[in-house]
């Protein structure tokens, strides 16, 4: 009984056969790998980051229950209310009963691979509940009725002519190939979803321990959207999504990005310490944060935990050459790809998905590009060795390896097999090559030609070669050591200590405002070096004569007002919605800055606004060189120690999506300019 | 310097020249070479698919026949890789193998590794035919044992070479062992990708030095009429060195 899986071939059949696929995910996989080459060049000491990411991430894992616990704990010291699902219907059950509760109807959905596993937005919808899908690609895919074929970029099997059908069939837009403008027409469309929703579910990147904070990490705006505007936020998480420290987000925030878009840091990573506080002018009144079990505590237990570090980065999909050829609807799963061919099988069955570990080359170039050192190739292996085990491998593959293994623990029969190779291919063999072989060997040389055994094996020429001299020159060999292979599964008993020798980018003794000021152009941010006397005219000079809120608590506003009086509109935020979604600039102080990646970082409280940074289309952020820490350890260090903010937002350039083709198109979902004044 | 020669099965059977440019050069930079005959394989296609129990038995099989060899060279990366990172795993529990393996995998050397990190050769005063230009593919295993610096050396280091870089060097041929004969319309996308890759560098020789890869690109090649030579680097040097004259 043959064990190859039916529904595999078709999938991969279909997308071989399909040209336009296959060069869409060529162009963009070689544009993210070249993206990411650069992104890492930038990290000294990557291999040693990753290792140390890989041990965090371990340790975590060994260790589960006390830091869920811990996160527990905290997350509802901090108001938020948690709920544990063991499997995925579980979790969309726990989920519509939140909706129901509280009345909920219409539903902002920031991008999760979460949610799709468990088909959250099949079921809020048969509970009447209108789930929204925000992310570009997200919501692509869901007027289309189709699937995310990457975890990162989800529709990377589409080109902009299928966006732009979708568009003048779903939403009855004018056809336009134009990324930009298609674009445009997806911010206008959810701009109203986002003024109307009043549930807004998000998946999590990062659940910290130490302080029960969750940290989401997007890249247009519409996450934090969802975050910020409807009355009750959802998170739903896997358990493994947990890490015990704060200042771990300095490891993995540099490695995540960096591995799967090429970016430094995401544009926005939301730090989430419970709901809205009773001072905090916008944000929503519940958090709940749903943790998914759904196969999880299974891996864990079992032998291939190392595959839980995954922080899902999309890396090893864009480096895969299997994938590149087949996309990822071929591996019939939500999680496609080389981790997809683990997760798959680990997370449902490995009979069901018995091609996954199969279907691979084993050529490794996953390993080395995954942020936290999952052994892809090596578990694929033991996934297969799984397979003889329980005998979902054909009897003939059985057969032919244990034949094979007589032969070759023999000399003389593998000697005979030699020659007996060499005779029989005479016969079909032009020459040294065979262009065809008849009956089941005929899939060998379906695409290619194959050669014939040599006339003379080496161990037939050894004898003369052995009767020549050796040479008088001799050189001396260096005793060496190999290279270590990367680091497997190994278990870890002790949390690693976060080596600021691995992880720092940026000394605390270096040119900080001007190192900030560089980088901060460099990820999009227009940067104006400015002094308290100027501050007003500079100010002045961006806004014109546009509609304006400034945050009432900043020091400088009445210099502002005055530079700007009889030009500018001020609105009163106080007015609500109505005027947070009129005004065309949002003037805020930030609460730091970070000088190694350019990043502004901004937090809510009383009178200040979430909307105002994210809301407008142009966003004035104004830091003081006091302010700039040196690099994201510091930042992600301090944090703890005060008290978070309901939510603090790193910002790292304009909101962006490279979800069409993979070209980047800013002002998505949040401020398409970002004015960054350096006092 | 005494090293014994793994041979490896695809190169005994197929590409027997390899293993002679091997022996010669190697005899060349003064090392004495000697050929274990009872050898046969190490047990990697039985790893691969999950047969564990009978790649352990290939091991231990391959163990005894090295037994006692200052060093042990191979033509082949995967080969080279099974040794010195698969075998100490499998036979980590097996109390009269699991040391004899580590210090089998501590003596095992692929051959461009070899050559570059413990002989220390330098070839850049070797010369190069300049009127072929030449490209390389290094094998997945190469980039397994982070040797693809040593190996892409040994043929960009010749003098007077004509060096024509691969795009997407770091994709995979499409071999992969039964991989190609159980999916061999994804091995075939695989393969032509790498094939047309070689056809834009207009490169007359492909350097490949896993008898796996070679095999399934220049089958390939041949299917489509592209006409190019593939060689083992070892091929190449023995060759600029004068070392293969009676076997063109």
């Amino acid at each position: 009984v043959s064990r190859r899986k039916h529904w595999f071939d078709a999938n991969v059949k279909k997308a071989l056969a399909d040209d336009a696929l296959r060069a869409a995910i060529a162009d963009t996989t070689v544009k993210k790998m070249a993206s990411r080459a650069a992104a890492i060049a930038q990290v000294d000491q990557f291999q040693a980051l990753r290792d140390l990411a890989a041990r965090i991430k371990q340790h975590t894992i060994d260790h589960l229950d006390g830091y869920l616990d811990e996160f527990v704990r905290r997350f509802e010291a901090a108001g938020g209310r948690v709920h544990f699902a063991a499997t995925a219907a579980d979790a969309n059950e726990c989920i519509v009963r939140i909706a129901r509760d509280n009345g909920l109807t219409l539903c902002a959905k920031a991008k999760s691979m979460t949610t799709e596993e468990t088909h959250l937005n099949e079921a809020l919808e048969a509970a009447g509940v209108r789930a929204v899908e925000t992310d570009l690609g997200e919501f692509v895919v869901q007027l289309d009725h189709d699937r995310p074929s990457h975890i990162v970029t989800p529709i990377i099997h589409k080109n902009r002519a299928t966006v732009a059908r979708a568009f003048v069939r779903e939403l009855g837009a004018e056809y336009t190939e134009d990324p930009e403008a298609l674009t445009q027409i997806a911010r206008r469309y959810l701009r109203d979803v986002f003024r109307r929703c009043d549930m807004g579910v998000t998946g999590v990147n990062f659940a910290i321990a130490e302080t029960g904070t969750l940290c989401v990490c997007t890249n247009e705006g519409n996450g934090r959207l969802t975050m910020t505007r409807p009355r009750v936020h959802v998170a739903l998480m896997g358990i493994e999504k947990v890490i015990p420290r704060m200042a771990d987000l300095a490891v993995f925030t540099k490695l995540l990005s960096r591995s799967g878009t090429g970016q430094p840091i995401t544009v926005y990573a939301s730090l989430i310490q419970g709901p809205r506080r009773a001072d905090d002018p916008d944000g929503p009144e519940q958090l709940h944060v749903v943790i998914l079990d759904g196969g999880r505590r299974a891996i864990q237990a079992g032998p291939y935990s190392q595959v839980l570090r995954c922080i899902r980065c999309g890396a090893c999909l864009n480096a895969c050459p299997v994938y590149r050829q087949i996309g990822g609807h071929a591996y019939g799963s939500v999680y496609p790809g080389p981790i997809g061919k683990l997760l798959s099988p680990l997370l449902n069955d490995l009979e069901y998905f018995a091609d996954l570990p199969q279907a691979s080359s084993l050529c490794g170039l996953c390993l080395e590009v995954c942020p936290v050192n999952i052994n892809i190739p090596d578990v694929l292996v033991h996934l297969r060795r799984d397979q003889v085990k329980n005998a979902t491998v054909p009897w003939s593959r059985r057969a032919a390896f244990r034949g094979a293994l007589a032969a070759l623990s023999s000399p003389w029969l593998y000697r005979i097999a030699q020659k007996a190779a060499r005779w029989f291919s005479a016969l079909p063999a032009k020459g040294e090559w065979i262009t065809r072989l008849p009956g089941p060997m005929g899939r060998l040389t379906e695409y290619r030609d194959l050669p014939r055994p040599a006339a003379k094996p080496f161990r037939e020429l050894w004898p003369l070669e052995k009767a020549s001299r050796d040479s008088a020159a001799s050189q001396v060999p260096m005793h060496v050591p190999h290279p270590d292979p990367a680091s497997g599964a190994a278990e870890q008993r002790e949390l690693p200590p976060l080596d600021p020798a691995v992880i720092r980018r940026v000394a605390t003794d270096a040119d900080l405002v001007s190192i900030f000021c560089a980088r901060a152009e460099a990820i999009g941010f227009r940067v104006t070096r400015s002094s308290p006397d100027a501050l007003g005219s500079d100010i002045a000079a961006l806004v014109g004569r546009k509609k304006v809120i400034i945050e009432p608590s900043l020091s400088c506003r009445p210099d502002v007002e005055r530079a700007l009086a009889g030009q500018a509109e001020w609105l009163d935020p106080q007015a609500g919605d109505a005027a947070m979604f009129a005004t065309d600039v949002g003037i805020t102080g930030v609460r730091a800055a970070v000088a190694e990646t350019g990043t502004i970082v901004w937090s809510s409280g009383p009178d200040l606004w979430r909307g105002l940074s994210l809301i407008p289309p142009m966003h004035i952020a104004i830091v003081r060189r006091e302010q700039i820490v040196p690099d994201l350890l510091d930042l992600f260090s301090d944090l703890p120690k005060t008290e978070l903010s309901a939510n603090t937002t790193l910002i790292t350039g304009p909101s962006k999506t490279g979800d069409i083709e993979g070209i980047l198109i800013t002002g998505v979902h949040g401020p398409g300019e970002v004015h960054v004044i350096v006092l | 310097v005494d090293v014994a020669l793994f041979v490896t099965c695809l190169t005994d059977t197929f590409a027997p020249r390899v293993g002679v440019a091997v022996v010669r050069l190697l005899r060349h930079y003064g090392c004495t070479i000697h050929f274990p005959p009872d050898q046969t394989c190490c047990g990697q296609p039985a790893y691969n698919n999950g047969f564990h129990e009978e790649a352990a038995e290939m091991g231990r099989r391959l163990i005894d026949v090295f037994d006692g060899f200052e060093y042990v060279v191979t033509p082949s990366g995967s080969c080279a890789s099974m040794v010195i990172h698969h075998l100490p795993d499998l036979l980590a529990g097996d109390r009269a193998y699991g040391e004899r393996a580590r210090q089998l995998a501590a003596r095992t050397w692929e051959f461009s590794m070899f050559l570059t990190d413990v002989l220390r050769v330098d070839v850049s005063s070797i010369a190069a035919d300049p009127a072929r230009a030449v490209t390389f593919h290094y094998s997945c295993h190469n980039r397994g044992l982070q040797s693809t610096e040593q190996a892409s050396a040994l043929v960009r280091g010749l003098k007077e070479v004509d060096y024509r870089p691969l795009d997407h060097l770091d994709q995979c041929c499409g071999f992969g062992g039964a991989f190609s004969a159980l999916y061999p319309n994804i091995s075939n996308a695989m393969v032509c990708d790498k094939v047309n890759a070689i056809a834009r560098t207009g490169a007359s020789v492909v350097v490949s030095n896993e008898a796996g890869c070679t095999m399934t690109m220049q089958g390939t090649a041949r299917r489509h009429g592209l006409n190019v030579a593939f060689k083992h680097v070892a091929e190449v040097l023995a060759e600029a060195l004068g070392l293969m004259g009676d076997w063109p």
